[in-house]
């Protein structure tokens, strides 16, 4: 208390703590922060390795984090919190949007690490107007205009007018709050909500071709949620920051054939790339491409300003860190979890190339088991009814896969080792075994 | 000089007593051209960000300087007071008059540039010519192999201070993960093994040196056909054929900011031994390249066609500028250690070597349009006119031009 009082009176300087033997200098003063955290997406974990940041730094921290305790707990990043309130992180589960579920305190630091648009953001904003030195609003790079000449995104560079995010920085200028503002881009590491290069293993780890939207030279920015914490926690105290944007990435780039070589070097395999263009197989258009993990258009940022403003270095390097996160894909299990490759599929029925066998790396028992990734089954629903490239099962319309993705196998032992070009009905001759005849009740 | 002598008394007699009315001496001779050169005046070299370096003059060696980038730096370094002279075979003249130049500019350039006749890959004369002349600053700007370097460092080193050697990018091992920093793997094999080997050299010999590796230089009289060949296409009103996706991304680096760069370089304690990449600010595409390029001419965006480089043999023809792959590196270590900025942006700068060079009607090679028909045919078949068509393997006469 006394602290953070003594933190406001001094405009919010901090000091570390100094070794033992200049204790008469020693002063520490901490802020008391809060971080309004996300109750999914990329952005998830940030929350969870800036508090440990800010921790490491002494500043006493609270996470109001959106959404329902007991739901979201059950996974990472999340279910890592109890780590933290043993370190004496506060947690407090609420509703950004909802001062009254705000927890109590008089906070220096606000970072708003949860709203993407001014609807989400503006309660939050309101409530603290006044009352903080500094309000960070974690926003996204995906909000710059994407330039086909010059790719790289600088601050200072036109920015999409409709974006969410645009709209709060907007706000925020204009309230003439003390604010600074992140943009991040793609980020990886333990503990996160939503895939980054796991995409990527999930296949070349079942040998499966990696679909890479043409020309697969396309430069994306992986940063480790570390990094991005690290810069986000150089905001307490430092004043100089206020009213600036900062892009938070590495400062090395990579393509998307560049990842899914690193990561078969990390597997010991040989990745398949097969380039496609979303447009012609009609999974996607103007940088998006259906089931692929990012912008489909060269997506990087310039680190430079964060570099020179505000003493931040990146400590990770993709090409470095790939094989603790092939590693921890292994460790997690994931290897043995089923993967929908629904997408792949269709794309490459579509190239007209065989579909492979999906081979995972654990023989799949012959009883059913739920495909465990739900978006792309989700999309199963718009595939057109005039693709006759697809599985038989496809056509009859159900909702989710609940086959195993090897269900071919078990159709006739005769059959020959390359798969017959989907393009025309494959006879399915008969049931086997292995699929049962009830398999309908499973729906 | 005398004038910094003048001006800090003056600005003395200032800060005591703020009555006393100053006014800055008109006694000097040369008050004249240190005018010009402090004023922002129409030629470049006047510009007085470049006149304060505060280093002390140097005399300085430099090798070659009549072709390209030692234009600009060794009226760069003259400007800034130095003692330049040039080692050339002398092919070309020592001094003559570019586009940047005005006529006192140039006058004063061509009268004190120094020059010193001979052919570098004569190492014994190399030698002998350099000894006693008492460089203490050698600009080695047109060297290709490390046995190059050699004679030069013997000829001058009892008084070497600084040796400032131009590499190249082209050296850094090719990565997925971009862009290239100075720390990066190099690759031995690559076409500038030569660069390679000199900073290597250049390294084990102890000597101060700093290496200075650009990406692809650009500007007015730039003899190799980077903008020039975008140019040609522009002008003649054809479609620019761009290898592959067009989405490769390079870095173009104008030659003044590079000269700026060497400048920088000189006297400055934390080059010693440092390498540093030099070029544009910003990264820009194939694609990116051709539409800027437009735009500095002031004509509507090219029709562009995407080919695959691998479905033609153009024998010995080179159908694009660039290598057909991701080439940029990182400038922040020289913008850091040099206090130096690039002041031209892809646009601006092209539009400035357009100005004065390739818009005045001057260029350096001729364009050749095989590569391109065979793309063009290729691409869409007889049915296709290009402009000029009739002549298409023939390179197009410059009257058709105009």
């Amino acid at each position: 208390m006394q602290s953070s009082m003594r933190a406001r009176v001094a405009g919010g300087a901090r000091r570390a703590v100094g070794p033992a033997s200049r204790r008469l200098t020693v002063s520490v003063m901490n802020s008391n922060v809060l971080i309004a955290n996300t109750k999914g997406g990329g952005h998830a974990f940030i929350g969870l390795y800036l508090a440990k940041e800010l921790l490491k730094k002494g500043h006493k921290v609270t996470i109001l984090n959106d959404g329902d305790a007991d739901k979201l707990t059950k996974k990472n990043p999340y279910a890592k919190y109890h780590e933290l309130e043993r370190q004496g992180v506060t947690i407090a589960w609420g509703d950004p949007a909802k001062p009254s579920t705000y927890p109590r305190g008089n906070f220096d630091v606000v970072y708003d690490n949860n709203g993407k648009d001014l609807a989400s953001c503006q309660p939050l904003i309101d409530h603290f107007k006044h009352k903080v030195d500094h309000y960070v609003f974690v926003s996204s790079a995906g909000a710059y205009k994407a330039d086909p000449i010059e790719p790289m995104h600088v601050e200072g560079d036109a920015r999409k007018s409709t974006a969410g995010h645009v709209e709060v920085e907007a706000y925020l200028e204009k309230a003439r709050m003390p604010y600074t503002v992140f943009q991040p881009l793609y980020i990886y590491g333990p503990n996160t909500a939503k895939d980054c290069e796991q995409w990527f293993v999930d296949r070349i780890i079942r040998d499966r071709p990696v679909l890479l939207p043409a020309p697969g030279i396309q430069l994306t920015s992986l940063t480790h949620v570390e990094d991005v914490a690290s810069m986000l926690a150089t905001v307490p105290g430092n004043r100089a920051a206020i009213g600036q944007m900062y892009n938070v990435c590495s400062d090395r780039c990579i393509t998307f054939t560049g990842i899914a070589k690193a990561i078969g070097k990390a597997l010991g395999k040989d990745p398949e790339i097969i380039l496609y263009s979303p447009e012609k197989v009609g999974t996607g258009k103007s940088g998006k491409a259906e089931g692929f993990p990012f912008r489909t258009v060269h997506f990087f940022a310039s680190a430079d300003k964060a570099k020179r403003e505000l003493g931040w270095k990146p400590k990770h390097d993709f090409q470095k860190d790939v094989q603790g996160l092939v590693n921890d894909y292994k460790a997690n299990g994931r290897d043995k979890k089923e993967v929908d490759f629904s997408i792949d599929d269709k794309i490459l029925a579509a190239l007209g190339k065989s579909v492979p066998k999906s081979s995972s790396s654990s023989s799949s028992s012959s009883s059913f088991s739920r495909v465990s990734s739900s978006s792309s089954a989700a999309k199963a629903e718009e595939l057109p009814r005039s693709r006759s490239s697809f599985s038989p099962r496809r056509d009859l319309k159900i909702k989710r896969t609940v086959l195993p993705p090897n269900w071919r196998d078990s159709l006739d032992e005769a059959e020959p080792a390359s798969a017959k070009p989907a393009s025309g009905r494959s006879a399915t001759t008969g049931r086997s075994s292995s699929v049962p005849k009830d398999w309908r009740s499973a729906l | 000089m005398q004038l910094n002598a003048s001006t800090r008394r003056a600005s003395a007699i200032k800060a005591g007593s703020r009555r006393v009315q100053v006014k800055v001496s008109a006694r000097f001779s040369n008050w004249r051209e240190q005018a010009e050169r402090s004023a922002p005046s129409t030629s470049s070299y006047g510009s007085s960000s470049k006149s304060s370096s505060g280093v002390e003059p140097k005399k300085i060696l430099m090798m070659g300087g009549t072709r390209f980038i030692g234009l600009y730096l060794a009226r760069d370094l003259i400007a800034q007071g130095h003692d330049v002279t040039l080692f050339t075979r002398g092919k070309k003249k020592v001094a003559y008059e570019i586009p940047e130049d005005t006529p006192s500019s140039f006058a004063e350039y061509s009268r004190k540039i120094k020059h010193i006749q001979g052919d570098r890959m004569d190492f014994p004369e190399v030698e002998r010519k350099l000894a006693r002349e008492g460089f203490q600053v050698v600009y080695d700007i047109n060297g290709r192999e490390a046995v190059e370097v050699e004679p030069v460092l013997k000829g001058t080193k009892s008084t070497l201070e600084q040796y400032i050697y131009c590499s190249s990018a082209g050296v850094y091992l090719k990565n997925d993960m971009m862009p290239h920093r100075e720390e990066d793997a190099v690759d031995p094999k690559s076409r500038h093994k030569g660069k390679l080997d000199t900073e290597e050299l250049l390294r084990k010999s102890g000597v101060n040196f700093t290496s200075i590796r650009p990406v692809y230089i650009y500007g007015p009289l730039n003899y190799n056909p980077v903008e020039e060949w975008f140019f040609h296409r522009l002008k003649a009103g054809r479609p620019i054929p761009v290898p592959g996706s067009g989405q490769q991304v390079t870095q173009l680096g104008h030659v003044k900011d590079l000269s700026t760069a060497f400048v920088k370089v000189l006297g400055n304690k934390k080059a010693a031994r440092q390498v540093y990449n030099i070029s544009g600010e910003r990264f820009v595409t194939f694609d990116g390249i051709a539409k800027a390029c437009a735009k500095a001419m002031g004509v509507p965006e090219p029709e562009l066609i995407h080919y695959n480089a691998k479905e033609f043999d153009f024998g010995k023809d080179k159908a694009f500028p660039m290598r057909d792959q991701h080439f940029f590196a990182s400038v922040d270590k020289a913008m850091a250690d040099l206090d130096w900025t690039p002041e031209f942006g892809l646009v601006d700068g092209l539009r400035d070597s357009y100005k004065k060079d390739f818009g005045r009607g001057t260029f350096r090679k001729e364009p050749n349009f095989k590569c391109d028909d065979m793309i063009i045919e290729a691409k869409k078949g007889s049915s296709f006119s290009a402009p000029k068509a009739a002549a298409a393997s023939a390179p197009i006469s410059r009257s058709s031009w105009r």
